[in-house]
């Protein structure tokens, strides 16, 4: 999902998260809704958001044991040290959230979205305010997250969008400006799509 | 995402008790070290009857008539402080709306969040008791006296825990929440202080009896209220 600042992109994926109502119209995932089957649907999907949803004085060992608890999960400990290990934070998995940079409070977010194994990873700019070595690992860890599940990414990195996803949307002023769901575009074609579509 | 049609609830029984104790806790946990709210409210409490105890004894002959009303005093603006510092932390990192991800109902949340606000408060009041019973030499640590203050605690805590959700998310939420909450509980105060007052006079329980009835009926109706209405105060959060 590509668009300029405030075209909708967040307010969209909250909405698919089920964080926020739509004023008009209805989700449905796999022709199930939140309104008949929120638990269901939130065993499903991982959401990685502008907040990290991690407890500042919680390592990090700590908020994923939580999460892993409140997802039902049987071994909470062994889970969570498992998605610590995915996304490389294993060895500063005692140390506090508030202690940790925000790239790694962003890997650590990544770990606790996917501790339970969702179907769906909703994703809201998971590479903004990062610098080129947290991108590319979180580039890295995404690429393989692609083969075991579907992913909804707002990015503003067209390169990011293109390389990970199969069908993109452009938004634009609260619509859907274009879309395409079987792309086969190069990136200098996608920009150039996504300058006309947005205007200058 | 055409592919996931198999979307059953893979528990038919969702393990209450299990987000329970994860929730209790986390926030167990981050008080103890954070020491933000039991803290301040230990401190306040402390402060509070400190200044009362300079000027009723300066001023008034007959410290039995206000005791009961300073105590009370005490323990609400501290547990007022304390409600209101539970929920901070939740706006970090926008760590409820994590909680809201998660397949827990909103009940379990409230539940969780009022046993944690009950045991901060308590954990003041243990502190305040002593030091109040001190100061103005009041008989406030026999057991009627301690099941009085538990009672109202309970319910202060009930109404406090939803009152603490919805004020967090305004912007005057340090002035919100003492003018949302301190209405509501005056039933409770009443019953307390009135409560409080005849069993530290040395009078039977059964004197007493009208005033713990209220609080009770107050503390269960404020808990099914309160339990009820949590769901509308996290609509803020999302």
């Amino acid at each position: 999902m590509f668009g300029p600042n405030g075209s909708g992109k967040t307010t969209l994926l909250r909405i698919l998260a089920g964080l926020s109502k739509a004023t008009k119209g209805k989700i449905e995932i796999g022709r199930f809704s939140y309104e008949k089957h929120t638990r269901a649907l939130r065993e499903r999907i991982g959401v990685v958001g502008h907040h990290t949803y991690l407890y500042d004085d919680l390592t990090a060992e700590e908020n994923l044991v939580f999460y892993a608890r409140m997802f039902g999960l049987e071994r909470p400990e062994e889970s969570a040290g498992e998605a610590l290990e995915r996304v490389g934070v294993y060895q500063r998995r005692r140390e506090r959230v508030r202690n940790l940079s925000r790239g790694m409070r962003q890997r650590v977010s990544l770990a606790r979205a996917t501790i339970h194994d969702p179907d769906i990873l909703i994703m809201d700019e998971p590479d903004t305010g990062l610098d080129q070595d947290a991108c590319n690992r979180i580039d890295d860890f995404l690429a393989l997250s692609r083969r075991l599940r579907t992913m909804v990414v707002a990015t503003h990195n067209l390169s990011l969008g293109l390389r990970l996803c199969e069908g993109h949307l452009i938004l634009d002023k609260g619509h859907v400006a274009h879309q395409d769901m079987a792309p086969k575009v190069t990136i200098e074609e996608l920009e150039l799509l996504y300058q006309s579509v947005t205007g200058p | 995402m055409g592919s996931q049609t198999n979307l059953a609830p893979r528990s038919t029984k969702t393990a209450y008790l299990r987000q329970l104790g994860a929730l209790l806790w986390k926030d167990l946990l981050i008080e103890l070290r954070s020491r933000d709210a039991v803290a301040a409210m230990m401190v306040f409490g402390v402060l509070t009857l400190t200044v009362f105890n300079f000027a009723f004894e300066l001023r008034t002959d007959s410290v039995s008539l206000v005791a009961p009303g300073v105590l009370w005093v005490a323990i609400l603006f501290a547990g007022t402080l304390g409600l209101g510092r539970t929920f901070s932390h939740e706006r970090e990192r926008g760590s409820m709306e994590g909680l809201l991800l998660c397949p827990a109902d909103h009940g379990t949340i409230f539940v969780a969040k009022f046993i944690a606000n009950l045991t901060f408060i308590g954990a003041a009041e243990v502190v305040i008791l002593p030091i109040y019973n001190s100061f103005f030499d009041v008989p406030v640590l026999r057991p009627e006296v301690v099941g009085v203050i538990i009672l109202a605690t309970i319910g202060f805590a009930a109404v406090g825990t939803i009152f603490g959700a919805m004020a967090v998310n305004t912007r005057a939420k340090e002035v919100m929440l003492p003018v949302l909450l301190l209405p509501i509980v005056t039933p409770l105060i009443i019953g307390a202080v009135r409560a409080t007052g005849i069993l530290i006079d040395g009078e039977p329980l059964s004197e007493a009896w009208t005033w713990i009835k209220l609080l009770i009926a107050v503390d269960v109706v404020y808990l099914i209220v309160s339990f009820l209405m949590f769901e509308f105060a996290l609509e803020d959060w999302g």
